[in-house]
C-alpha cells in the first residue's frame, strides 16, 4: 500500500513554491529583506482549502555569517506564519497574519497568493552587525503540514502535490 | 557455536513474541490515530513506521524460518516434510479467513464512511448556504443603494469642512463602520470617518476592488472579519470625479445575521472538510487494516511454524532414531520432551533400543569369544605339523592349515571352495590322497584312517591320513575334517634303523667267524701244501686262495655294513665347496676311464656348513658312481653345477652332478638311496645310502633323478654357513678354484 502511494506520488501534476528574486540590506541596525515568490497550490491542497481546511504558510528568514563553506553561524532568524482560509458563505479567501492577528480577504486564491508572493521583511537586529562580506540573508516559504488534519498527514508525506516548499535562497547582505 | 546459538535464538520464540506484543500495541494505538484522534494523532506517522518496521522484521523471520524448512526438506532432514505440510495447512487455515475478513472489512469501511455523507444533508447545507447568501445579497443591495446616494452627496460637496461633516453624517446615518474616499490607485483621500476607536488609517480597498471600480462597476462583497463576524465592503465611484475617486464603505452586518452566518459557515465548512477527508480517511483505515492483517498473518504464520516444529520434533527424532538403529547404532536414546502419547512413544523407543543394545552387546561378546576361539584353533592348526583340511558334505574344500600346503607342496588357498574332483584334476601328485578322501566321503564313513603314498619329483611320500565326519552343521550339511601326516621320514628312519640293526647283526654274526675261516684256510694250505700230490697242490692253492679272497671280500662287506650301522659323529664347520670338489677330483684325475668334467660354479658362492670328512666321502661316492655309470660311454661327461638359493627362509647351496650316461632305472629311482640297492655288479649298495645318511645329519638333502635328455642327475642341497672361513687349511681356496677346467 505504502509502495503504491509512493509510486502514485510523482504521477500527479503539482505546483510548487519558488523564490523568483530578492535582496537584503541592513540600514541603521535594521535588516530589510525583499523577495518575490511564485506561490501556486496544487490540485489537492486547493481542493482542501476550498473544502474548509485552512493551510498554514510559513515564511522563514535567517541571517547568518558564513565562516567556511560548510560552517555557517546563525545570527538571527524569524518565522512569519500566515493562515490561508476559505470562507464558504462569502466565497472569499482570507489571509490571517498569525503574529499580528490581522486578516485580509481576497476574492480569488490567486489574489491571496499574490499578496503572499511579495515579501517585505523589516526587522530590528537584536545585536549590531558590522559590515562583513560574509554576511548572508536567506529565506524560504513552506506549507506547514503539521497543522493538517490527521488523515492528510500520511498522504501529505507521500504525495508530491503536498510537497509545497521552496529551497533556501540566500542573498549577500548589502550595507 | 555462538553463531548457531544466536541464529537459534533469533529463530526462536522469544524475539518473535516480543515483537508481536510490540506490534499488537502499536496496532492498537494506530486504530484511534487513523480516526484523527487528538490523543495519539501526533504519533500516527511514528506508529506507522513502527508497524512497517515490525512487519518487515516479522516477514524476514517468517521467511527465514520457511527457507530453513525448505532447505531441510531438500536436504532430506527427517521431520521437515511433515513440518512443511503442517505449516502449509496452518497457513491455509489462517490466511483464507484472514483474507476474506480483510476484504470484507475494507469494503465495509469504505461503504461505511461513504454512508456518513448523506446526499440530503449535503443538499440541505448547500440550500442553507444559498439562502444565507441570498439574504446577505438583499442587505448588500440596500447598503449599495445607500452608498450610491452617499457618493452623490460627496460629489456635490466642495469644501473640506463640509466634506468632513458630511462623512461623519453619512457614517452615522448609514450605520457604517467606516467611510472613506480613495484615489483610483487606492490612496486615501481625507477626510474619512471611522466608528472604530483607535483606527488611525482606514482600511484601503485592494486591487480587486479598484479594478472593479475602474471597469465602471460597483463593488459590494461580504467579508469575514477576524473574530468570526461578517462585514460588507462596498465601493462605488464618486460621480463626476476627475480623476476618478472611490467611496468605500464598510458596513457591519447585524449581529443576528452575523451569528447565523457564522453558524452556517461553520456547519458548511465542517461538512466540506469531512467530505474532503473522506478518501484520505479511507486510505488511512485501509493502511491500518492492511498493516494489522499483514502482521496478524505473519504472526500466525510464525506461530504455525513454531508449533509445527514443536509438534513434529519428537516424530523427527523418532525417525532419526529409527534410521540410526537401522544403521546399527543401538545406543540411540531420544530426549523425552513431553508426557503425552508422543512422550510414551519416545520412551518405548528408548526401552526398545536399550534392550536391542543389550542383546547386541551380548551377541558381540559371544561373537568375539567365538572369534578368539577360532583364532586360537587356527593358531593351533597353523602350528600343527600335521596337515588339516575340512570339507563340506559335497566335497568342497572349506579350510586348511599351512602344514597342508607344506606337506602337499602347494598353496591350497587357490582351491578354497573347490570340489575334490577339481583338486584331483589340479593336483595330480596329490591325487591318491584326494581320491581316497572322496571315496570315504562318498561312502559316508563316520571315521577312517588310511596310508596313502604320493609320488612326486621330490620322491615318494607316505601320508597317514585320518578322516572324521563333523556334527551336522546348520544349512551346510555334514562336513569332514581330514588330518594327515607325512610319515615318509618316519618310515625311512624306521627302515634305516632296521638296516642298521641288520648291519650290526651281520657285522657281529658274520665278521666273527670270518677270521677263523681265513686262518683255517691258511693253516690248511700251510699244513697240507707240501704233503699232498704236487698235482693236487694247484687245486689246494686255488681253493684256499679263493676262501681267503672271499673272506676278505666278506670282511670288506661286513666292514661297510658296520660303518653304515655305526652312529654318525659329525664335526660341522664352514667349508668352501668349490675347493672340496677340486680336492676330491684331484685324487681321481690319474684314474683311467674318468669322464671329462664341466664346471658351472656360482661366483661368490657362500661356504657350506658340513663335516669335512663326511663331505669328502659323499663326493667320492658320487664321483665313483658317476665314473662307473659312464664306463662304457664314449665322450663321457659330467657337469658340476653350484648355486645358492633360499629355501624355507634359509640360504642353501645346491650342488648338481649331471652326466650324459644312461641315467637311473626308473624302477630304482624311488629306492636308490636305500641300502643294498645298486645298479653295479660289484657294488655293496651302501655308498648312496651312507651319503644320504651323512647329508641328512648335516641338515641337507640328496635326491636323484633323470635329466630331460637322459643321464643321471644327483642333487645335493646343503646349508650355507654364516661364516666366511672356518678352517685354516682352506687358506689357498682361491688358487685351487682356478684349477677345475673342462
Amino acid at each position: 500500500m505504502l509502495l503504491s502511494l509512493l509510486w502514485l506520488g510523482p504521477q500527479i501534476a503539482h505546483a510548487d513554491f519558488s523564490v523568483l528574486s530578492g535582496n537584503a540590506n541592513i540600514d541603521q541596525g535594521s535588516i530589510r529583506i525583499n523577495a518575490e515568490l511564485d506561490l501556486a497550490l496544487g490540485k489537492d491542497p486547493s481542493e482542501a482549502l476550498l473544502s474548509g481546511i485552512p493551510l498554514m504558510l510559513i515564511v522563514h528568514a535567517e541571517i547568518y555569517k558564513l565562516r567556511t563553506k560548510l560552517w555557517k553561524h546563525k545570527i538571527q532568524s524569524w518565522e512569519y506564519p500566515y493562515l490561508l482560509n476559505y470562507h464558504q458563505l462569502s466565497g472569499r479567501f482570507s489571509i490571517e497574519d498569525q503574529l499580528t492577528g490581522e486578516m485580509r480577504t481576497y476574492g480569488t486564491l490567486v489574489d491571496a497568493l499574490n499578496v503572499l508572493s511579495v515579501v517585505h521583511i523589516s526587522e530590528k537586529m537584536a545585536i549590531p552587525i558590522a559590515n562583513d562580506e560574509h554576511l548572508y540573508a536567506r529565506l524560504k516559504v513552506q506549507l506547514d503540514k503539521s497543522n493538517l488534519p490527521q488523515p492528510l498527514n500520511l498522504i501529505s508525506i507521500f504525495f508530491r502535490d503536498w510537497r509545497n516548499a521552496t529551497d533556501w535562497h540566500r542573498w549577500k547582505i548589502a550595507h | 557455536m555462538e553463531d548457531r546459538s544466536l541464529k537459534s535464538y533469533l529463530l526462536g520464540p522469544g524475539p518473535a513474541i516480543a515483537l508481536s506484543v510490540v506490534l499488537l500495541i502499536a496496532s492498537f494505538l494506530l486504530t484511534p490515530t487513523a480516526q484523527n484522534s487528538e490523543v495519539f494523532g501526533n504519533y500516527y506517522i511514528a506508529l506507522i513506521i513502527v508497524n512497517v518496521g515490525g512487519v518487515v522484521v516479522l516477514g524476514v523471520l517468517a521467511t527465514l524460518n520457511i527457507w530453513n524448512l525448505i532447505r531441510q526438506f531438500r536436504a532430506g532432514v527427517l521431520g521437515s516434510q511433515l513440518t512443511l505440510r503442517f505449516v502449509g495447512s496452518l497457513a491455509i487455515l489462517t490466511l483464507l479467513p484472514l483474507i476474506i475478513v480483510y476484504f470484507f472489512a475494507v469494503n465495509f469501511l469504505s461503504k461505511g464512511i461513504d454512508s456518513w455523507f448523506d446526499v440530503q444533508i449535503e443538499q440541505a447545507l448547500d440550500d442553507a448556504l444559498l439562502l444565507g447568501q441570498s439574504s446577505l445579497e438583499t442587505i448588500k443591495y440596500d447598503v449599495l443603494e445607500d452608498v450610491r446616494y452617499a457618493a452623490n452627496r460627496v460629489a456635490r460637496t466642495n469644501s473640506a469642512l463640509g466634506m468632513a461633516r458630511l462623512m461623519d453624517e453619512l457614517r452615522e446615518d448609514g450605520g457604517f463602520i467606516q467611510i472613506s474616499q480613495h484615489s483610483n490607485t487606492g490612496r486615501i483621500l481625507p477626510p474619512w470617518s471611522s466608528g472604530l476607536t483607535g483606527t488611525l488609517v482606514p482600511d484601503a480597498p485592494d486591487e480587486s476592488v479598484l479594478g472593479t471600480i475602474r471597469r465602471g462597476l460597483d463593488y459590494a462583497k461580504i467579508e469575514p472579519v477576524s473574530g468570526g463576524g461578517l462585514q460588507l465592503r462596498v465601493a462605488v465611484s464618486i460621480p463626476q470625479s476627475s480623476p476618478l475617486r472611490v467611496l468605500q464603505v464598510i458596513y457591519p452586518l447585524p449581529l443576528r445575521h452575523s451569528r447565523l452566518g457564522a453558524s452556517l459557515q461553520s456547519a458548511t465548512a465542517e461538512f466540506e472538510r469531512l467530505k474532503f477527508l473522506r478518501n484520505p480517511l479511507k486510505i488511512n483505515f485501509v493502511i491500518t487494516l492492511s498493516m494489522v492483517a499483514l502482521m496478524t498473518m505473519l504472526i500466525a504464520l510464525w506461530i504455525g511454524i513454531y508449533l509445527s516444529r514443536k509438534m513434529v520434533a519428537p516424530l523427527g527424532n523418532l525417525a532419526e532414531g529409527t534410521r540410526a538403529v537401522a544403521d546399527g547404532n543401538y545406543q540411540t536414546q531420544l530426549p523425552v520432551m513431553s508426557s503425552d502419547e508422543l512422550g510414551v512413544l519416545v520412551e518405548s523407543f528408548n526401552e526398545m533400543t536399550r534392550q536391542v543394545n543389550n542383546t547386541q552387546t551380548a551377541l558381540t561378546q559371544s561373537r568375539q569369544f567365538a572369534q578368539e576361539q577360532h583364532g586360537y584353533l587356527e593358531t593351533v592348526l597353523t602350528h600343527l605339523s600335521s596337515g588339516v583340511m575340512s570339507f563340506k558334505a559335497n566335497g568342497q574344500l572349506r579350510t586348511h592349515n599351512s602344514s597342508s600346503d607344506r606337506i602337499l607342496n602347494t598353496n591350497l588357498d587357490q582351491f578354497k571352495g573347490g570340489t575334490l574332483d577339481q583338486l584331483i584334476e589340479a593336483l595330480p601328485t596329490a591325487m591318491p590322497l584326494f581320491t581316497s578322501i572322496r571315496n570315504h566321503i562318498a561312502q559316508s564313513e563316520p571315521e577312517w584312517s588310511q596310508q596313502v603314498v604320493l609320488q612326486s619329483r621330490q620322491g615318494r611320500q607316505t601320508l597317514i591320513c585320518s578322516g572324521t565326519r563333523l556334527p551336522d552343521q546348520a544349512n551346510e550339511g555334514t562336513g569332514y575334517v581330514i588330518v594327515f601326516d607325512d610319515a615318509s621320514e618316519l618310515i625311512r628312519a624306521q627302515r634305516d634303523a632296521a638296516w642298521g640293526d641288520v648291519a650290526r647283526r651281520l657285522a657281529h654274526e658274520i665278521k666273527n667267524p670270518l677270521t677263523p675261516i681265513q686262518l683255517s684256510a691258511e693253516r690248511i694250505r700251510h699244513k697240507f701244501f707240501d704233503q699232498i700230490d704236487p698235482n693236487e697242490r694247484i687245486n689246494l692253492d686255488r681253493a684256499t686262495r679263493t676262501i681267503i679272497e672271499q673272506v676278505e671280500s666278506m670282511k670288506s662287506l661286513v666292514n661297510a655294513f658296520s660303518e653304515y650301522a655305526q652312529p654318525v659323529q659329525l664335526k660341522l664347520s664352514s667349508i668352501d665347496l668349490h675347493q672340496m670338489i677340486h680336492d676330491v677330483l684331484e685324487l681321481h684325475k690319474h684314474e683311467s676311464d674318468q669322464p671329462s668334467y664341466v664346471f658351472d660354479f656360482e661366483s661368490d658362492l657362500p661356504y657350506i656348513l658340513a663335516d669335512q670328512t663326511g663331505l669328502r666321502q659323499i663326493l667320492n661316492n658320487v664321483i665313483l658312481n658317476s665314473r662307473d655309470a659312464l664306463m662304457d660311454i664314449p665322450d663321457a661327461q659330467t657337469e658340476v653345477i653350484t648355486y645358492s638359493a633360499k629355501i624355507k627362509d634359509r640360504l642353501h647351496v645346491i650342488l648338481k652332478f649331471v652326466d650324459n650316461g644312461p641315467g637311473f632305472p626308473e624302477k630304482m629311482l624311488e629306492q636308490i638311496f636305500e641300502p643294498y640297492v645298486t645298479t653295479k655288479n660289484k657294488g655293496t649298495g651302501l655308498g648312496l645310502a651312507i651319503s644320504r645318511r651323512l647329508i641328512k645329519e648335516m641338515g641337507g638333502e640328496i635326491r636323484a633323478e633323470n635329466g630331460p635328455l637322459g643321464g643321471a642327475v644327483v642333487i645335493i642341497q646343503l646349508l650355507a654357513s654364516t661364516e666366511k672361513i672356518s678352517i685354516a687349511s682352506q687358506a689357498s681356496v682361491g688358487n685351487s678354484l682356478e684349477g677345475p677346467t673342462t
